[in-house]
Order: C-alpha cells, then sequence, then structure tokens
C-alpha cells in the first residue's frame, strides 16, 4: 500500500534527502489556475521513495474540441451525422489544444454547442430507424410506454452524458423535464430537449472530477472517474459500455484489470486515431498547411503544389499510425524508419517507385542512403523551410524544442531573420554558408552555437524536403554536433542525428513530458518528478515502446488519485 | 426591405419588454455617461475594432500637413483635403473623410513595455506575439509554455460585457485569431468563416408565426430556452462544489447560458433601429468585405455593440504581387524605411488593399439609416494595426477611427501627436522617445460607449529617466 501525499506535505521530507531531482516539468500549480510559468523549471529536489507518492493537482478541463467531437459522436448510431457549425478554434499551447488553462467557455463556444446538441438530437429524431438503435426501449405507443421508456432514456443517456449514474436529484429533474415536453409537445421532442440539456451539462462538457471518497488532502478517484481519464488518455473519447460496466462493478482500482483494459483499448482503432493526434499537436504536422507553405521557388522541386502540400501532411499520419501499430511501435522507429506511405506525387519528391496518381497510397521503403524517420520527411523539412531555402535555425530550434524539450531562447525582437540570399553578381554559396555568414556575429553565436548543430545536418534537403547532394552546383555540407544532450559530438548528417535521437533517454523523457502533458492538461509539474522518472525507466526498459509507455502511465498510482484543493470557507470539504 | 416589425427569436434587445429590468446579468447602468441618454432617438451607439497584420511604411501613409513643421505635433482639418492630398494608402478611405480621424504618432506603450521588461529573462517578445497579446488587452503577456498570449481581458471584450444586455451577443468577433481575449490565456471564441458568421446572424432571424399557431418545429424553437434554463441550473449546483478558477469557469459558463436562455425570447426590434431582413453578403465579395456585411447586419439589428474584425493575412496574388511569394519574408521584413530591397512598394500595396476594405465597410456601414444619421455616425471604428512597421516597430502607430459614436466624437481631423515621452527600450540604450499610449485611444472608445472608465489595462508605464507616468484618460483632441 503506498503512502500518497501532496507536494506540501511530502516537500519538507524531500528536501532532506538525496534522490532523484525534479529537473522536468514546471512548479506546481494549482488546479485551474492557469499559471505556466514556461519551460522546464529549476525544480526541487524530490526524493522518489517507492513508498510515497507525489500527487499534485489536475484542473478542470473543458473538452478540446476533437474530445467533444468525438464524444458526441459515440452517443449517437452512426447514421447520425448532420453537418455541424465549425466550432472556435482554441489556442494551443507548446502544440497541444487540450490545455486546460486555454479552455474556458466564450460567448460564441456556447452558442455553438447549443446548435450542436440541436442539430445532433434533431437528426436523431426525425429518422425512426436511429432512434430505435438509440433508444433503451422498445416501444412507446402509449403513454405508460412512452413515460417508462423515457425513464430508461434519462438514465441511460444520464449515464453516458455524465459519465457516471445520475443522482436521484438529476433523475428527478432530468425526468421531469423528459415528461414536461412530452406532454407539451410529444415524446420525440422530449428526447431531443432532454437530450440537448444533457449534452450542455457541465458533467458532459468538463472532466469533472469530485471524488466523493475523499479524505485528507489526496483522494482516489471513483471507479467512473477512472474509466474517463483512461479513456479520454487513450481515446480521447468518453468510456464504452465495458469500461462503464467495470466502473459500475468498482473493478478498475484493480491494478491488473486496469492494465487488461488499457491493453484492450490501445488494440481499438480509437487508440491509433489518438496516438496520431498526440504526435500531430506534439510535432507540428499542421504547420505544413500554413499559406507561406503552399508555393515553393521554381527552383526547387518543381512538383510543389497544393495536392504535394496536402500529401505531405496526409503522410506524417499514415506514417505516426504505422510505426506505432504495425511497425516496430517504438520512440527510436519514429526517427529511424524509413517505411512510409506514398501517393504520386510524394514518390516523385522521394524518387522511388509509387503509385500514378494522387488519390493512391502505397508503402515503401525510403532510401536507405537518404532518408530515415519522421525528420527527413518532406513534412517536417518542408515546414521549416522559406519557399527558396531549407531553414537551418527552424529545423534546429524545432529538434531542440520539440523532440529534446530544451527549447532555445527566442531570438532579440530586431534579429534579422529574411532569409539570406546572394547578392547579385555574387559567386554562388550554399545555404549553409550564407546562414553561418548570418548568425556569424558573437551576439547570434550564444545561441546559434546550439541551434545550426541540429540544423545543418538537414542540408541534405531542399525547401520541398528533395534530397539533394549539391546545392547551387557546390557540395552539400550536412555535417552538426549535438550539445547539451546525452548525445554530444558530431553528427554526419540528418539520418545520423535521427539515430542518436533514437536511442536518446532524453528525447523518451521529452516524449514522457508530453504524454503527460496530453494526460493531464497541462504541464508536468515539478512535484510529479519521481512520476516522469518512474515512466522515463519503464520506456526505457521497454526499449522505446509507446504501448508500454502508455500502460505504465495508467497502471502508475499517481493516475488514479488527485489533489483535493479546499473551497474557501469549506474546510475539509473535497472539491 | 425595410421592416420595423421584423422580430428576432434570439439575441435581441429585450429593454422594450421589460425584461432586463432586475436581470442579474445586466451591465451597471450607473456607470454609462449622460450622453447616451441623450443619444440620438434611442439609438444605440456601437464599437467596431478593425485590426490588420503587420506594419506599413510611413512614406506612403504619412500626410503632408501645411503649415505644421515635419514632425512637429498637429491637426489639420481632412474635410478640405482633395484625393489627390491624401497619402497613397489612405487615399481609399477619401470619400468619407468628413467622418475620419487619422491619428499619427501614438505607441503601443504597453507592450514596448511587455518587450522591456521580458527581455533576457526568456519570456517570448517576438513582437508578433507580443502585440497579438496586447494591443488590446493594454496588460503583459501571460507566458504560457513559452509563447506570449493575452495577459488578460480584452477592451472589445470588456466594453461587450458592459453593454451586454439579455438577448444581445455581448460581442462578435470575425476572423483570423489573436488580440482578442475573454480571460489570460483565453482567447475569444470567433467566427472564421464569413458562411458561419453569416449563419449566426440568420438564426437570429425569426419570420413572423404562423396565423394558425406555433407549428411543432416552432414549439420545438421556443422549447430550446427552456433547455438551457435547465443546463444553467446544472451549472449553478455544481459550480460551488469546486475552488479557485474551476469555480470561476462554470460560473462564466453559467451567465453565458443565461444569456443565451434570454436570447430565445422574441422581442420586438429595438425603437429608431433600421433592420432589414438579413441579406447574404456575396460569395464573389472578398473575405473581408463579407465580414463587413455580417458586422453591418449585426450592428444595425443591435444583434451586438462591439464588434471585432481581424483581417487575415493576404495572398501576394491578392494584392496584385506573383502569386507565392511570401508576405511576411518577402514584403514585410524587407521594408524598413532605410532598406533597399523590394518590400516597400509592396507593403504600400498591401495597406492599400486593407484601406479600400476599411472602405468598404465604412460604405456598408454608413448606407443604413438610422435616426437623423446613418450606422456610421452611431458607430466608433478603430482601425489598428500589428505593428507599425515592416522593421516590427511598435511606436510610431497609426490609426484611424471612422463614424461619430453619437456625437461623441468629433471628426473630420488629422492629428499628429508630439514624441516626447521617453521610454526605456530592451536591448539598446537610450530609450526611445515616442508619443501618447494608444491606450488613450481605448478609452476615449470605452467613454464612447458610456462607460466612465479613464484606464484600461496599464494604468502607468516605465520612464527611461526613472519613474513611471500614467496612463489615464482620452485622447481630447477627439472629444467632441
Amino acid at each position: 500500500m503506498h503512502a500518497v501525499r501532496t507536494p506540501r506535505l511530502a516537500l519538507a521530507l524531500a528536501l532532506a534527502l538525496a534522490g532523484c531531482n525534479g529537473q522536468i516539468g514546471e512548479p506546481a500549480t494549482s488546479p485551474g489556475s492557469g499559471a505556466d510559468p514556461g519551460g522546464a523549471g529549476p525544480g526541487a529536489a524530490l526524493t522518489c521513495d517507492d513508498d510515497v507518492l507525489y500527487v499534485d493537482g489536475v484542473p478542470l478541463r473543458r473538452l478540446s474540441h476533437t474530445e467533444y467531437l468525438n464524444s458526441v459522436a459515440a452517443l449517437f448510431p452512426r447514421s447520425v451525422a448532420p453537418d455541424l457549425p465549425t466550432l472556435p478554434e482554441d489556442a494551443a499551447v507548446r502544440g497541444f489544444e487540450n490545455d486546460a488553462s486555454a479552455l474556458g467557455p466564450s460567448e460564441l463556444l456556447v452558442d455553438r454547442y447549443e446548435e450542436v446538441a440541436f442539430r445532433t438530437t434533431d437528426a436523431l429524431t426525425a429518422d425512426p430507424d436511429a432512434l430505435a438503435a438509440f433508444l433503451p426501449c422498445d416501444r412507446w405507443d402509449t403513454d405508460a410506454e412512452q413515460t417508462a421508456c423515457g425513464e430508461a432514456f434519462v438514465d441511460d443517456f444520464g449515464l453516458r452524458t455524465h459519465r457516471r449514474p445520475l443522482t436521484e436529484e438529476e433523475q428527478a429533474t432530468f425526468g421531469a423535464f423528459f415528461e414536461a415536453q412530452r406532454v407539451a409537445i410529444d415524446f420525440e421532442a422530449a428526447v431531443q430537449l432532454t437530450a440537448m440539456a444533457m449534452l450542455q451539462a457541465p458533467q458532459f462538457l468538463y472532466r469533472v472530477e469530485l471524488s466523493t471518497g475523499a479524505t485528507d488532502e489526496v483522494a482516489p478517484l471513483d471507479a467512473w472517474e477512472l474509466a474517463s481519464r483512461l479513456s479520454f488518455l487513450l481515446w480521447e473519447s468518453g468510456p464504452d459500455d465495458e469500461l462503464f460496466d467495470l466502473a459500475a462493478a468498482d473493478a478498475l482500482a484493480d491494478p491488473e484489470t486496469l492494465e487488461a483494459q488499457a491493453r484492450r483499448m490501445l488494440d481499438d482503432p480509437r487508440a491509433r486515431a489518438t496516438v496520431v493526434n498526440f504526435h500531430r499537436q506534439w510535432l507540428d504536422f499542421d504547420r505544413i498547411l500554413a499559406e507561406e507553405h503552399r508555393t515553393r521557388v521554381d527552383e526547387v522541386h518543381a512538383g510543389w503544389d497544393e495536392t504535394l502540400q496536402r500529401s505531405v501532411r496526409e503522410e506524417s499520419d499514415r506514417f505516426v499510425e504505422h510505426t506505432f501499430f504495425e511497425g516496430a511501435g517504438t520512440l527510436g522507429a519514429l526517427f529511424t524508419s524509413r517505411t512510409t506511405y506514398v501517393n504520386g506525387p510524394l514518390a516523385e519528391l522521394y524518387g522511388v517507385p509509387g503509385p500514378a496518381d494522387a488519390s493512391t497510397w502505397e508503402r515503401v521503403e525510403l532510401p536507405a542512403a537518404e532518408r530515415g524517420g519522421i525528420l527527413t520527411q518532406a513534412s517536417f523539412l518542408a515546414s521549416h523551410a522559406h519557399r527558396a531555402n531549407g531553414s537551418p535555425p527552424l529545423r534546429g530550434v524545432f529538434v531542440l524544442e520539440r523532440v529534446l524539450c530544451t527549447p532555445p531562447p527566442p531570438p532579440p525582437p530586431e534579429a534579422d531573420i529574411t532569409p539570406p540570399t546572394v547578392a547579385p553578381g555574387e559567386a554562388p554559396r550554399t545555404n549553409r554558408e550564407l546562414f553561418e555568414e548570418r548568425t556569424s556575429p558573437a551576439g547570434c553565436q550564444s545561441c546559434h552555437t546550439v541551434i545550426d548543430g541540429f540544423g545543418f545536418p538537414f542540408e541534405h534537403y531542399d525547401a520541398a524536403g528533395a534530397y539533394r547532394s549539391e546545392d547551387r552546383g557546390l557540395p552539400v555540407d550536412a555535417t552538426g554536433w549535438a550539445t547539451g544532450t546525452d548525445f554530444d559530438g558530431p553528427v554526419a548528417d540528418a539520418r545520423e542525428l535521427g539515430e542518436r535521437l533514437a536511442g536518446s533517454e532524453q528525447v523518451q523523457a521529452c516524449a514522457v513530458e508530453n504524454w503527460l502533458r496530453h494526460a493531464h492538461g497541462r504541464p508536468p509539474t515539478t512535484h510529479e518528478a519521481c512520476q516522469t522518472q518512474r515512466l522515463r525507466d519503464a520506456f526505457s526498459e521497454a526499449g522505446g515502446d509507446l504501448r508500454e509507455l502508455l500502460v505504465a502511465l495508467v497502471t502508475a498510482p499517481e493516475f488514479r488519485f488527485r489533489r483535493v484543493v479546499e473551497r474557501e470557507g469549506a474546510e475539509g470539504e473535497t472539491e | 426591405m425595410t421592416d420595423r416589425t421584423t422580430r428576432f427569436r434570439r439575441r435581441r434587445f429585450l429593454t422594450a419588454m421589460g425584461l432586463a429590468g432586475g436581470s442579474l446579468f445586466l451591465p451597471s447602468l450607473g456607470r454609462r455617461r449622460a450622453h447616451l441618454a441623450k443619444a440620438d432617438g434611442g439609438v444605440p451607439t456601437r464599437v467596431l475594432f478593425y485590426i490588420t497584420p503587420q506594419g506599413r511604411p510611413r512614406q506612403y501613409w504619412d500626410m503632408a500637413m501645411p503649415g505644421v513643421p515635419a514632425g512637429a505635433a498637429g491637426a489639420m482639418d481632412l474635410t478640405a483635403r482633395s484625393e489627390e492630398e491624401f497619402s497613397p494608402i489612405l487615399r481609399p478611405a477619401w470619400r468619407h473623410r468628413r467622418k475620419l480621424n487619422v491619428i499619427e504618432g501614438l505607441c503601443y506603450t504597453t507592450v514596448n513595455e511587455d518587450e522591456y521588461l521580458g527581455a533576457g529573462t526568456g519570456a517570448d517578445i517576438n513582437r508578433h506575439h507580443i502585440s497579438n497579446a496586447g494591443i488590446l488587452t493594454c496588460v503583459r503577456a501571460l507566458q504560457r509554455s513559452g509563447r506570449a498570449t493575452g495577459g488578460g481581458e480584452s477592451v472589445d471584450q470588456y466594453i461587450g460585457r458592459q453593454a451586454g444586455a439579455p438577448g444581445r451577443w455581448a460581442s462578435r468577433v470575425y476572423g483570423n485569431g489573436g488580440y482578442t481575449f475573454v480571460a489570460a490565456g483565453e482567447q475569444t471564441g470567433r467566427a472564421r468563416n464569413p458562411d458561419q458568421a453569416f449563419e449566426d446572424v440568420l438564426g437570429a432571424y425569426t419570420p413572423p408565426d404562423e396565423p394558425s399557431g406555433p407549428t411543432r418545429a416552432q414549439q420545438i424553437r421556443a422549447a430550446r430556452g427552456s433547455v438551457l434554463d435547465l443546463v444553467a441550473d446544472r451549472y449553478e449546483r455544481l459550480a460551488p462544489q469546486l475552488a479557485g478558477e474551476d469555480r470561476g469557469k462554470l460560473e462564466r459558463h453559467r451567465a453565458l447560458i443565461r444569456d443565451l436562455e434570454r436570447s430565445f425570447v422574441d422581442a420586438p426590434a429595438a425603437p429608431g433601429l433600421t433592420c432589414e431582413e438579413p441579406m447574404a453578403p456575396s460569395e464573389a465579395a472578398h473575405r473581408l468585405d463579407q465580414f463587413a456585411r455580417v458586422a453591418t447586419v449585426a450592428l444595425s439589428c443591435d444583434m451586438t455593440r462591439s464588434v471585432t474584425v481581424v483581417a487575415p493575412g493576404l495572398r501576394a496574388e491578392e494584392f496584385g504581387y506573383p502569386a507565392g511569394a511570401d508576405v511576411h519574408q518577402d514584403y514585410a521584413h524587407r521594408s524598413a524605411p532605410d532598406d533597399p530591397r523590394i518590400g516597400i512598394e509592396a507593403m504600400r500595396d498591401f495597406n492599400i488593399f486593407y484601406a479600400e476594405r476599411f472602405a468598404r465597410l465604412l460604405d456598408e456601414l454608413d448606407s443604413v439609416p438610422e435616426g437623423d444619421g446613418t450606422l456610421l455616425d452611431h458607430t466608433m471604428v478603430v482601425w489598428l494595426m500589428e505593428l507599425a512597421t515592416g522593421g516590427h516597430q511598435g511606436h510610431q502607430i497609426h490609426a484611424v477611427t471612422a463614424g461619430g459614436a453619437s456625437g461623441f466624437l468629433r471628426t473630420g481631423q488629422y492629428l499628429r501627436y508630439a514624441q516626447d515621452i521617453h521610454l526605456p527600450r530592451a536591448f539598446r540604450g537610450g530609450g526611445r522617445v515616442v508619443g501618447p499610449a494608444h491606450t488613450h485611444l481605448l478609452v476615449t472608445a470605452m467613454q464612447a460607449m458610456g462607460l466612465e472608465d479613464d484606464t484600461f489595462g496599464m494604468a502607468e508605464h516605465l520612464l527611461f529617466e526613472g519613474g513611471s507616468a500614467p496612463i489615464r484618460g482620452p485622447l481630447p483632441e477627439l472629444l467632441a
């Protein structure tokens, strides 16, 4: 049995003892405080003792748009698919769209939620077959049948939208509302309007953890809350029937059951979508869709157009899904695998045999001498390029910030960040030479000596991501160097950099940090350093197997607890 | 067709029905200035913020001021200027000169201070980012995971809340991201697409009931208000069980649902307004012109009194340059005043394009008769740019206002402000000599809308020589 400590209790002990020190993450925040000092802080030294757990707060989270739309879709038969209004875009935080501090209510969003609820339930009740599949009853011909069916519907849909059984008060409230609308209008209208109310309830739109059994400063999640944590982490959607059944039987707290469920869920297509969506955000796949990447200058790969731009974007999703679910399944493979999917335009870009058209995709092996891993694919390369040239600083900063979780400081506002070019009449120079000159002043070098070491290895790839041996008729120099890592030293080119990243525990730690960010809706805090360390160890021991990392994350004791925050004037009560 | 009996199911001004009285969510009417009480036949005053990206080359924006020494402060009567005397960028708005104020020489003082205090701390002080975060919030940016974002509620949202009323949208935001925030780190929801924006307006329009009584569909529509009543009750029950900002979020959500609930009640149009049956914007029109149309409908029908249009960036071909050119890198970054490269002419034409769109917006607003004037006469339109120049400076900011705000504003002026305030400056010694903070312009807009506040966001700023100076009050030259 673990003793569970909140940071406040555990720190005094921790400061007096040696042990792993929490360098990952950010200082503790109050739930919902929105504070995010940004980047890795110095952290407090924690002692990681197997018998003591550190649990930090998790803020109330409004569902991200992905979570919301997945959850809504899961509640209705597939045939219910009305056109829905666009939801107002949420701000991403370090790429992630589920950061609680950015997800509040706004006037337009509340309006949209109402409209989505209306259109979805309107489509449901207009389709008798869909309604029959949706309702937990067979007949609703007579008054008595309608009333009975209404009660069953309130219980059933209430469970699915609240992600726990309704309380007696809720049953009575929604039940009375249903009956009033049934009498005033008709049965179908009552279904529609009651479902609309549940779809806008805070228990549906937010992830509410009240933990009715809370004692002391920490509280174990109840079975329903645990089912939701599990489901939103692995599926970005609400729990399914099996999870609800286990929650009802209070069986999820058993670690073996939890692990079995996690493995079952990881075999489900919803987990594939989640893993792809996680990497989309972590590795900024959508950057290639920006307006500035719609075109390339003529001298760069002539086939670059909007079709290729979209194809390059799609390749990233296909590559991630294959790598983690059909390929090696490891983080390392993300940075080394040459197995990917191409359509016609992409095959031409990569110089490999492939389909003739843009709508057919085939699995291929990219040339070993030229490519290996996601950082040698066109999406990363072209989205970190200008129209004419690749950008070593943009590429290097990406590796530091996203892959190593060591973001360099931003450039001073008056730094010249336009792409350097050769002056008219000047002898040709390589892109690398131009950037070396641009960043040669001492004031630039303090950062660029690190950044460029990670950026220059990509010089074999032009602004479209096409491979090149020469740049403006001059041989390419793609040598670089790694600084401030667990693999410091010279790097021959991007393929070697990929191999180094694949073997780096620092990269694994960065992936762990990002998965925790995704799981908690905020960056990991310094107080979670011990959990982070244990996950890093588990990830490393599993050879970087993502499935094992996710299983370790959800079966970690910290996953089953939350910190309790007292309300003003309500001492001893829980959130 | 003008139809004064047109009724709106959603977001209508309900004062006429007496529903506003006693509402917990009514703004404090006591904070409104007396001039509103004297407004034209009860026609409300509105505000519209218009934000365009990048900066502008001064040589194509500034106008000559006969009799005023170069660089000196002064005022000029715009109404007497010929079209040719207008600068190339401002020329498209010449036809509205009697209703304009062109302002030269303000400073994004609060953004400058954010940069100064953030420099060397690891904070994100990219000028695009801090301008985006700060020009409508006037507070230091929130630094979150290495990126600057809005550090507080923006002025359009603040005004919207104050001017809000049951049945009316507190505000609408159209276009791109950033600039407007409902709270620190929480961007205001907005319609990025004109079709969606117009759908909102259509949703607000309900034809009169059938003589034979409400149809089933109308019954269901009417019951949507009851649904929201039930939903709001759920938030009211849950919020007290949470703490801190978690609780605050649910309380804000509850208030927004209550407001939406009231919008489902029919109400007659507000007196004195000419509210036409919504007409869709032309599909062939530029996106900004489509937003202008939607904004005009929303304001003319009093669906809201605060609109912000965040203009999307342009493709080079939209303003006559080679398709595929990167406006930011190829032009904006190459348009510093002394830059011999190609960007200056391009950024002139880039801004002329936006000025044309701005003038079209004013055409729309000025085409709606209201009281003794037009919608434009009852509105204060504020055009701000993201940055001052292609070099990303945040001082020597220029702005334009349009409309009289129901007689609150004096118009037809070209104003140049003295550059005599010495601010500290990041990275370089010597500080920077600038004009008044643009916050004064935002305070002017707040007061035009009847608020009594005389500050917004940071109420003072640091001085180069030490100490600080207040940022308080409107720009007096703008007041009637």
